[in-house]
């Protein structure tokens, strides 16, 4: 069970948002979040609706897969549209004590929840349609502009895999840490959150230790495989644009066009 | 022709407390010397603490020797600027197989060595190919190491070194964590890489069954060698390896207690079979 863990939620199926290079669909997210901040407009929001549609349609992920990341926000969610609902100064709805509705809290919450919820599910898009491989792989050619400014870029990238690729592993060694621990009468279960807390030093210290372990094996397991950091390596895969990737970026520079322009219309 | 030449080597652990000063040194190998023959199957065998490991490291430069000097393939490991073409000549598996893939897929796994070697992309292909089906584990390519067994991961880790070229594989206790059957698996294929690449194989094990099939075994204690021969020659000496507190086969141990009970079998019988044609041969003379 506990093998079946993947982080960035990766959903397998074949479609064309599927077969796109992750640095297209890396900017292509960050062009639709900049996007939902250019206009306020009512005509954007319809735009964007219609664009986020769109790509879901074309991704062939269920949409209930898609919303399930709508879950970790909506305490975010509920609180910001109720100050915004209640704290807007404007025309009265009703009032409730101190608390007053108005028209314009109406409108300016019910645009923010639009951005927050569209927000997650963009970027959900993303990554269910692209496999934290790629991901990392992506962003380590994305960003490789930031190594001229001394960022670490492919160090951080390998990071990033070889965490993705411990997380599994680790859960299963605190998995059979806790069941040891069990078996010698720890209790994990009861108490307070204090208490619970307290018992999670038992667990926490020889995972951390294991942990630590495990790394300086794999430094040296990756020592004796020629690996002298990000100079002179190859890919296996390289990362190359496909025809599809040139009409993606076409796609997303006129929405964005269209987004900056929506603002110079009537609504 | 040797492959590996290391001469008096001397490597010492020192341990120290927080102030840097020195409180202790334990010597892990003490004017230790060996060559290795190409092509060949190599045991090394010890109790734990005999130095084995520190030897293994010292083979593809992971370490350095005090004093003395290692020759893989005629360079030395001491020398910085061909640490690289060691390390690819000579590829090394360790103990725990999860602690030597770093990817999530097994092809990009058997891959990463040629990536780190600056090998062309096509090239990384074919050799991520051959190194599976050296391994034979083609089967398994799109898989995620965390669904394989501990043997078949075993063998992704000797694929990933084979998909570099390397001349000699060092393995340090290979099997050590592995059950029966994957262990069977890694043994039948570093023998097959042996006889059929022609790949030299130093297998440092305390499993005395797995050195029952090497060219030559070489006992260590002590960071010191010991006993060095053929495997009938070493097993024949079984007094002195348990002594060392290195239990021999068990075929070979009851062939050694029967002996010694006056029944006249020859000395480092290694198989089951062996045993039984011998103690045929003695009750119908």
């Amino acid at each position: 069970m506990l093998r079946d863990i993947t982080i960035g939620q990766y959903y397998p199926t074949e479609s064309v948002i599927h077969r796109l290079d992750p640095r297209t669909k890396l900017f292509g997210t960050v062009v639709f979040l900049v996007s939902l901040f250019v206009s306020r407009q009512l005509s954007a929001y319809i735009l964007a609706t219609l664009f986020l549609f769109g790509v879901i349609r074309l991704s062939n992920v269920p949409f209930k897969f898609i919303t399930k990341g709508l879950k970790g926000v909506i305490f975010l969610l509920i609180l910001s549209v109720s100050f915004n609902l209640f704290l807007t100064p404007g025309r009265e709805i009703f009032r409730l004590g101190f608390l007053k509705m108005t028209w314009e809290g109406l409108q300016i919450s019910a645009f923010m929840a639009l951005r927050l919820i569209y927000l997650v599910l963009g970027s959900s898009v993303m990554t269910l349609t692209t496999t934290p491989t790629q991901l990392t792989d992506g962003l380590e050619r994305g960003l490789g502009i930031l190594k001229k400014f001394g960022v670490p870029v492919h160090e951080i990238a390998m990071m990033m895999s070889i965490a993705l690729r411990f997380i599994p592993i680790l859960i299963e060694e605190t998995d059979k840490i806790m069941k040891a621990q069990m078996a010698r009468g720890a209790d994990f279960e009861s108490g307070g959150l204090v208490q619970k807390a307290k018992a999670m030093i038992p667990l926490l210290v020889p995972l951390f230790i294991s942990a630590f372990r495990r790394a300086s094996d794999l430094a040296m397991a990756m020592e004796a495989r020629c690996y002298h950091g990000g100079e002179g390596r190859t890919k296996m895969k390289p990362l190359v644009y496909a025809a599809r990737d040139r009409i993606a970026y076409l796609v997303l520079w006129l929405y964005l066009a269209a987004m900056i322009g929506s603002r110079f219309l009537p609504l | 022709m040797n492959i590996i030449e290391a001469a008096h080597l001397i490597f010492e652990y020192v341990s120290r407390d927080e102030n840097d000063n020195v409180t202790g040194v334990s010597t892990a190998l003490n004017d230790f010397s060996i060559d290795i023959e190409k092509g060949s199957f190599v045991c090394i065998l010890g109790h734990n603490g005999s130095g084995k490991s520190t030897l293994a490291k010292l083979f593809n430069g992971l370490q350095l020797p005090k004093e003395g000097t290692v020759l893989v393939s005629g360079m030395n490991t001491a020398d910085e600027d061909s640490l690289l073409s060691v390390r690819k000549t000579a590829g090394m598996v360790f103990q725990n197989p999860d602690n030597q893939i770093i990817s999530n897929v097994v092809e990009e796994d058997v891959g990463f060595g040629p990536e780190n070697l600056g090998v062309a992309s096509d090239d990384i292909w074919k050799r991520v190919e051959d190194a599976l089906a050296a391994v034979n584990m083609q089967a398994y390519r799109l898989k995620s190491p965390n669904r394989l067994s501990g043997g078949q991961k075993q063998r992704v880790a000797i694929a990933g070194i084979m998909a570099m070229k390397p001349q000699v594989i060092i393995l340090d206790e290979p099997t050590a964590m592995l059950d029966p059957s994957g262990r069977k698996d890694v043994l039948r294929t570093i023998h097959e890489l042996n006889k059929k690449e022609g790949i030299t194989i130093v297998l440092i094990t305390h499993y005395m069954e797995e050195a029952a099939d090497a060219d030559r075994i070489v006992v260590m204690s002590g960071g010191r060698l010991v006993m060095d021969g053929t495997p009938e020659e070493v097993f024949s000496r079984v007094e002195e390896l348990k002594e060392l507190e290195l239990a021999v086969p068990q075929v070979t141990e009851l062939a050694w207690l029967l002996r010694k009970r006056g029944l006249d079998l020859p000395e480092g019988i290694l198989s089951r079979q062996e045993l039984v044609d011998s103690l045929r041969k003695y009750i119908h003379a």
